[in-house]
């Protein structure tokens, strides 16, 4: 267990220097990346605002709810781009599909430790995850929630839980590349865009059965709408007034998810270690 | 890290190890598109058959066959990516699939065709991220590093991108990577796929150097006899996942007769000399190539021969290139 530990703390900062030498190799290139990741910022950051003041009681949310909601969609995707963009780590059915598990098999480490890790872009992975937080604090301050230390933490936690959760379901359909390599190579890929794109919407009006999917299944709900609900609500009223079970609901989802994850993707391994990549496989030669 | 192999524990052991794989049959007619979604033809290759074998430490050894002979899968089931259908396979004592961990810290896997460097990164930064994920001490990796800069002639190149680095370059700095953790084992499956003359005899000096010096057990996988005649002392010829030949390289040249070469320079344009029980196998520019089994006709009795005809200016014999034993080899095998 400690030994598990250092090996991830020690890969970490590998990958951490590696980010930051990769971001600092060249002035001319890292000056290019700064001003598109401002400007992309800009323009996230812009649309989320504008789009706020045009959905004022849009699903029974008002303007600065929405726009809480939104900024914490942005900082769940912060999270994601901060531990999991480099490497294909949060796409890792690209990584399945090209037979590259082989490459993490030859090394001394455990898998998940390699997979947990190779993805980590602190310097040039972070942009968003500031932006992100700090809409989703500006949003938060315009709604009128004191932001007192156990609300925050919270807001982290959720957020947390908001990017494993995606990560789990980007890891279950990402499964499908261990049997069509080829076929299921890019699927992480929409899966992810469709988190994307449809987080911010607010289930608020739904119908209940579309509601009760999106908050199960396909847990989209869960990355950014019913998470700034509970958050809305312990901040604007008080941390008491959560009730349990809603409170709980996405910490158990995330659990869930990330054990049928587990579960899927040793199945899959199984199947790797048997069948190897996809060379013999008829969905599979490249 | 040699020190960690016990004495007399052999490099590697597969015993009876098999590994077969299930293959799609489509016949391309649109009729039988309701069968192959009800049930589909499978065909069952067997990569390895009932395979066993057993290399001690010190020993470089060269896995050689035809393509879809079972070489990459045997280095994959070694290496605890493949998991055999049966037998039981140990790598210095170890099993690849229950302690990979343990296996890959003392072992050094290239697979020619692929890189292990960091492409976006200079050559350098590859080989301190392999020093951290394999944890080596820093008096190892300084140690193996200096010598495989040496002796790979790579201090041009610690600073270049591997994107950047053309193909010979490439591979000496995958194979120094390879070494930066001092393993006791390599597998290197085609290490001289694409490369030039120059550094292809680079390479194999100094994998010869490494067995020879350090002790390193390597395996190699090639389809290039003639590379692994140059580098290996024993080989291990595999044949529709069946060992078809194990042993050196003299043998492998006796299994198939012990034939010899001898080119014949005679006056210009005579016609080439009749000479019994040897086979004109080309003419050209007054140059006669034969063939002859040397167990069938002793050298002393074919230079006998050859002194009895005063057109001829020069004479050399030497041994059938092992490319072609191999490919006649190849090709009795598919006869039968």
């Amino acid at each position: 267990m400690v030994d598990n530990l250092k090996t991830v703390l020690r890969l970490y900062r590998r990958y951490a220097v590696m980010d930051l030498l990769w971001l600092l190799r060249d002035t001319r290139y890292f000056i290019i990346q700064i001003l598109s990741d401002g400007i992309s910022a800009g323009c996230t950051v812009a649309g989320v605002y504008l789009l706020s003041l045009n959905f004022d009681h849009f699903a029974g949310m008002g303007r600065n709810e929405i726009l809480f909601m939104m900024g914490y969609a942005l900082f769940v995707e912060g999270i994601f781009n901060f531990f999991f963009i480099g490497n294909n780590a949060g796409f890792i059915s690209r990584v399945v599909g090209r037979g590259q598990l082989d490459h993490i098999m030859i090394q001394p480490v455990p898998l998940w430790a390699e997979l947990l890790t190779q993805g980590f872009c602190p310097f040039s992975g972070s942009p968003l995850l500031l932006m992100g937080a700090g809409l989703a604090l500006y949003g938060a301050f315009k709604v009128g929630i004191v932001m007192h230390g156990t609300w925050l933490l919270l807001c982290m936690f959720y957020g947390i839980c908001s990017c494993l959760l995606i990560m789990a379901f980007l890891y279950i359909i990402s499964s499908m590349a261990f049997y069509a390599p080829a076929a299921a190579e890019e699927i992480s890929m929409v899966g992810k865009d469709m988190f994307s794109s449809l987080k911010t919407y607010p289930l608020g009006n739904m119908n209940p059965v579309v509601k009760r999917v999106f908050i199960t299944i396909l847990p989209i709900g869960l990355s950014a709408w019913f998470p700034s609900l509970r958050l809305l609500e312990a901040g604007v009223n008080s941390m008491a007034s959560l009730k349990l079970l809603p409170a709980l609901y996405l910490p158990a989802a995330t659990a869930v998810f990330s054990l049928l994850a587990l579960f899927l993707f040793r199945k899959g391994m199984k199947h790797y270690e048997r069948y190897g990549s996809p060379r013999y496989s008829g969905f599979g030669f490249r | 890290m040699n020190d960690m192999v016990l004495q007399g524990t052999p490099a590697l052991v597969l015993d009876n190890v098999t590994k077969t794989y299930s293959q799609w049959q489509r016949n391309g007619k649109a009729k039988d598109i309701i069968k192959n979604l009800l049930k589909p033809e499978k065909r069952v290759v067997t990569a390895l058959d009932k395979v066993s074998l057993t290399i001690g430490q010190g020993e470089f050894v060269a896995y050689a066959g035809a393509n879809g002979a079972g070489k990459s899968t045997t280095i994959k089931i070694l290496s605890g990516i493949l998991t055999p259908t049966s037998g039981q396979v140990t790598v210095l004592g170890l099993s690849p699939l229950k302690d990979r961990i343990a296996l890959m810290g003392r072992v050094g896997v290239l697979f020619g065709q692929r890189t292990e460097l960091w492409w976006d990164h200079p050559v350098i930064t590859s080989f301190q991220w392999k020093k951290d994920v394999w944890n080596i001490p820093e008096e190892v990796y300084e140690r193996n590093l200096q010598m495989a800069t040496e002796l790979l002639d790579l201090s041009d190149i610690l600073k270049t991108f591997a994107r950047e680095l053309s193909l010979g370059q490439r591979m000496r700095a995958d194979i120094a990577m390879l070494l930066l953790h001092g393993p006791d084992l390599i597998f290197l499956d085609e290490p001289t796929l694409g490369l030039d003359v120059l550094a292809k005899q680079q390479m194999i000096g100094f994998l010869k150097r490494l067995n020879k010096e350090q002790g390193t057990t390597v395996v190699v996988t090639s389809h290039d006899m003639d590379d692994l005649e140059e580098m290996a002392q024993r080989v291990v010829l595999l044949n529709k996942g069946n060992i078809a030949f194990d042993g050196d390289f003299n043998a492998l040249r006796d299994v198939m007769g012990g034939f010899y070469r001898i080119l014949i320079t005679t006056q210009p344009e005579m016609p080439p000399l009749s000479l019994l029980d040897m086979k004109l196998l080309k003419s050209e520019n007054d140059v006669h190539e034969y063939e002859f089994d040397r167990t069938k006709l002793p050298i002393h009795e074919v230079l006998g021969n050859l002194s009895k005809f005063s057109q001829i200016r020069d004479v050399e014999i030497k041994k059938a290139p092992i490319e072609d034993v191999v490919a006649n080899l190849y090709l009795s095998w598919k006869e039968k």
